[in-house]
């Protein structure tokens, strides 16, 4: 098992745009805070939205830790993260045509990248499964 | 201007999350709902979602942090009282 920790410098007001996205507004945040299905990790989001305000122009960097296990991170899985973060593919198949790969073959990379929290995917029209990676680097743990 | 920054670590069965801006910090341990924070001008910790807080002497986040997981790493389970005594 290998620990990768995720990377990413966002602006505070994108952290803002995030949280309008998540609750819609402050007052939604602050009810669920308020209600039985209030935890502490609202109470944090709360906190930052507040701060980031007041301070949009202020850098936030974010970071998480997962732990990866079975998965190759070869040449294709980066080129696939590097084409997913940069190019933003609208599908699996216009990221397979970014790698010159047919979707087929690229499909169970994609699939573990996934499963294992590397990237993510947000569904497009058509059923599409769109792939997202937020982050801007990695780093590896030994 | 200093930057702020936000963590996420899986440490045993607990996930841990750092959030540092310029005017403060805090720890949340979840889903066992623990934070600890220097908020209102001193370190405190809350056992409990909306619970009171109660005053600690260690006041070094990067020393609390390392507290925390080493007591997560030789208990496994976290236990409040224990964890308190050794952020006193």
């Amino acid at each position: 098992m290998t620990a990768i920790r995720m990377v990413r410098k966002i602006k505070g007001k994108e952290k803002v745009k995030e949280f309008e996205d998540k609750y819609k507004n402050l007052q939604n945040l602050q009810m669920i805070l308020e209600s039985e299905q209030g935890n502490m990790l609202h109470q944090l989001d709360l906190e930052n939205w507040e701060h980031y305000l007041e301070n949009p122009d202020e850098y936030l960097e974010e970071g998480k830790t997962i732990f990866v296990e079975g998965i190759n991170l070869g040449e294709l899985e980066l080129d696939l993260m590097h084409n997913i973060k940069n190019k933003q593919p609208n599908s699996v198949s216009e990221l397979a045509r970014m790698v010159n790969r047919e979707a087929g073959a690229i499909s169970n990379k994609v699939n573990s990248l996934a499963k294992n929290g590397l990237i993510s995917f947000k569904h497009g029209s058509k059923n599409r499964k769109i792939p997202i990676l937020e982050y801007d680097k990695l780093e590896i743990g030994f | 201007m200093k930057d702020g920054s936000q963590n996420k670590n899986i440490i045993g069965d607990y996930l841990i999350y750092d959030n540092k801006t310029p005017r403060m910090w805090a720890i949340v341990i979840m889903p066992i709902e623990i934070r600890v924070d220097n908020a209102h001008g001193f370190v405190h910790i809350h056992f409990s979602h909306r619970g009171i807080h109660h005053k600690i002497n260690k006041t070094d986040f990067d020393e609390i942090y390392e507290i925390i997981v080493r007591h997560i790493e030789i208990n496994k389970i976290i236990d409040k009282k224990k964890l308190w005594e050794e952020l006193l």
